[in-house]
């Protein structure tokens, strides 16, 4: 087996596997690890439903930020609703319920978030002073991912994108090689699955435990 | 103090405020370093630690609710700047990725300067929480500058208010104010002596009653400065007719321990326990003072003694608003004429999510209230949280960064009265009115309670 061929047949699957494994790891390290010192923060949403409702709402709107910080907001929410939409249309994609290009319509405003964002943390001196070397790697890496998913998904070229993912779903790699984009794109997006649980981004699972576990911790 | 130490600090005058005995600066990264590693082995922070030392994203929206960072501007009073001083060392010394990749991954290793930082730092955040209220991880800083401070405290840097205050506290004296125990026997009898004079009735203030259903403790400076206060808190036991006691040997409930050290919270924590506990009483009620409270309800669990646990904390506000729902208490709002407005001590608030009885208590007892604003979880703090309010070497600090948006809130409410149900910031308040010029009255919630509550023939 080539280089190529690993990293389109194997690579995607073992990245997946690192991915699940990396977030279930740190998932259940933080379940284990006790709140002996109750920091609740009050008020607390009544219930579950309560608490649901809230964090619905935060996900899908980014309200604090909103609220207080509408510049990053704006480049905070594009960012995450682009990376939302892309993985949304990507299914619909693939049960073919609709074409290519929405996902790269997402692509092309998660791309262009996050240079915005990284724009901003360099000129705004506040957010500059609290940035280490990470802050910015996180976003650059992620704005590598999204062009590099741009390239791979020429109009020309999304069909055999779209049989290759399906290919991959199914347990079944296609055998057709891949372009030199479309790996590059294979290969940064498994990275990035590999590093987001070990990183600061992880924030996807550690956002349950600071909200539910320890903000709204009850007697 | 030792003359080296006298040098030190005479050698260092950008700290904010005086300590006793700051440790040499050779001897305190080291020392730092070894308290942080008991700190993290210890089962107390735990989730909570990890959780927001590791989490933050540095989106800067705490800097968007912090008073302090409001007014003053001062990149130093960004919540999350003040954070990264620890979160830094965390990483360097803490952590595989810190340790692998130092600078990039935002680690630092440990400077004497650093240290002389967190010294300035730590001590200008209130810890009044707010920042947390809106952070989008859900990141409290206020825990972050508490294990901050503990750490500067294992190396002598403490207040000199507040140490002098927690030794007289744990020694012969029992109380930070060092009262001895005959002249506060004497002022409770001379409380005594004026409520029945002011309600018509004997009203009495029971001492060391076995079996009390309530355990009374308010900060030992009520008695020598909120006397109104603990006569409103007397008069509403009376007139529900409760079964209450103070203790003659453990009365003070302050406990400084809760902004700077561990060791010092148990100790005060289990002091007062103890006291409830010889007197077989299962509920210790807190005064009108909000950390003392905090310091009960978050701690009680870690620090208490097993044989204390049965006993429960409770804030005067909730056994009153119980007592009004009840209709225990008859209250009169015409006896307090004149507009009224609540400040919401911050540990009260967002510490233990008192926000609708005090106000349930006091539309009760007043003809016209006002909201500040902003109010509840987002109301300002009073500027002198955190145990700030006690250091006098803070005052100006307190006046200007520490407390001008309160003193701005108070002015566009209109009100001429302030309930402030806090000992702290009470006091805080009051020097804010005193120092700004402001046409407003700072007092107690049963203090207006007090002035509202009508005896019937029978009580």
């Amino acid at each position: 087996m080539t280089g190529s061929e690993f990293i389109a047949r194997v690579y995607p699957y073992l990245a997946v596997g690192l991915f699940i494994a990396g977030t279930a790891w740190q998932f259940v390290r933080w379940l284990r690890m006790p709140a002996h010192v109750k920091w609740t923060l009050h008020p607390v949403p009544q219930g579950l439903a309560g608490q649901l409702k809230y964090m619905v709402k935060e996900i899908f709107t980014f309200e604090t930020l909103y609220r207080f910080n509408r510049r990053l907001w704006v480049g905070t929410f594009c960012m995450h609703m682009a990376m939302l939409g892309a993985v949304l249309f990507l299914i619909l994609n693939l049960i073919g319920w609709t074409q290519g290009f929405p996902v790269r319509y997402c692509l092309w405003l998660l791309a262009v978030s996050l240079i915005y964002i990284l724009w901003l943390r360099i000129v705004d001196g506040n957010l500059r002073v609290l940035s280490s070397f990470e802050e910015y790697f996180n976003l650059a890496f992620l704005a590598a991912v999204a062009t590099a998913g741009l390239r791979a998904s020429v109009p020309h070229a999304s069909s055999s994108s779209r049989s290759y993912i399906m290919g991959l779903l199914t347990f079944q790699p296609v055998a057709t090689p891949l372009s030199g984009d479309q790996l590059l794109a294979v290969f940064l997006g498994g990275l990035f699955l590999i590093y987001l649980p070990w990183s600061k981004m992880i924030h996807y699972v550690a956002k349950y435990f600071t909200y539910h576990h320890i903000k709204w911790q009850e007697d | 103090m030792t003359e080296k130490n006298q040098q030190i600090q005479e050698q260092d005058p950008k700290y904010p405020f005086r300590s006793e005995s700051p440790l040499p600066r050779e001897e305190r990264v080291a020392r730092f370093l070894e308290t942080l590693k008991e700190i993290l082995g210890a089962k107390i922070y735990d989730l909570p630690l990890e959780m927001y030392l590791g989490t933050c994203a540095k989106c800067n929206n705490c800097a968007e609710q912090c008073q302090v960072y409001q007014t003053s501007g001062d990149q130093r009073d960004l919540p999350a700047w003040r954070s990264d001083l620890l979160r830094k060392v965390y990483k360097k010394y803490f952590t595989r990725s810190g340790k692998l990749f130092g600078k990039l991954v935002g680690a630092k290793a440990l400077t004497e300067e650093d240290i002389d930082d967190m010294v300035d730092a730590f001590y200008r955040c209130t810890m009044c929480r707010r920042c947390g209220v809106n952070c989008p991880l859900a990141v409290d800083n206020a825990l972050i500058t508490r294990v901050g401070r503990v750490l500067l405290g294992s190396l002598g840097f403490v207040p000199k208010n507040v140490s002098v205050s927690v030794r007289s506290q744990l020694g012969e004296a029992g109380n930070t104010s060092a009262i001895p125990k005959t002249a506060f026997v004497d002022t409770l009898d001379f409380l005594e002596e004026e409520l029945a004079e002011e309600a018509g009735i004997p009203i009495p203030i029971p001492r060391d009653v076995e079996g009390a259903e309530y355990f009374f403790a308010a900060p030992v400076s009520d008695y020598i400065m909120e006397a109104d206060t603990l006569m409103g808190i007397a008069k509403t036991f009376h007139a529900a007719g409760a079964s209450w006691t103070v203790s003659t040997e453990n009365y003070d409930a302050i406990n400084y321990g809760l902004f700077y050290s561990d060791e010092v919270l148990e100790k005060i924590l289990n002091r007062l326990l103890d006291a409830a506990h010889r007197l077989k009483c299962k509920t210790v009620v807190i005064g009108e003072c909000g950390h003392a409270t905090k310091a009960g309800l978050l701690f009680k669990k870690i620090y208490g003694r097993p044989e204390y646990q049965g006993i429960q904390f409770k804030n005067i506000i909730e056994v009153s608003h119980r007592f009004l729902k009840e209709g225990k208490l008859k209250l009169d709002p015409s006896k307090n004429d004149g507009v009224y407005t609540y400040h919401d001590p911050c540990n009260l608030g967002r510490g233990a999510g008192l926000y609708e009885q005090p106000r349930e208590l006091l539309k009760a007892a007043v003809l016209h209230y006002v909201e500040m604003t902003p109010n509840r979880e987002m109301n300002y703090c009073c500027g002198g949280g955190g145990g700030l309010v006690v250091v006098e070497d803070l005052h100006d600090w307190r006046m200007s960064a520490g407390g001008i948006k309160k003193v701005d809130q108070i002015r566009l409410s209109g009100a001429k009265f302030v309930v402030a149900p806090c000992a702290n910031c009470k006091k805080q308040l009051k020097e804010l009115v005193q120092g700004h010029k402001l046409d407003a009255e700072i007092t107690g919630l049963h203090d207006v309670i007090s002035k509202a509550l009508v005896f019937q023939k029978s009580t």
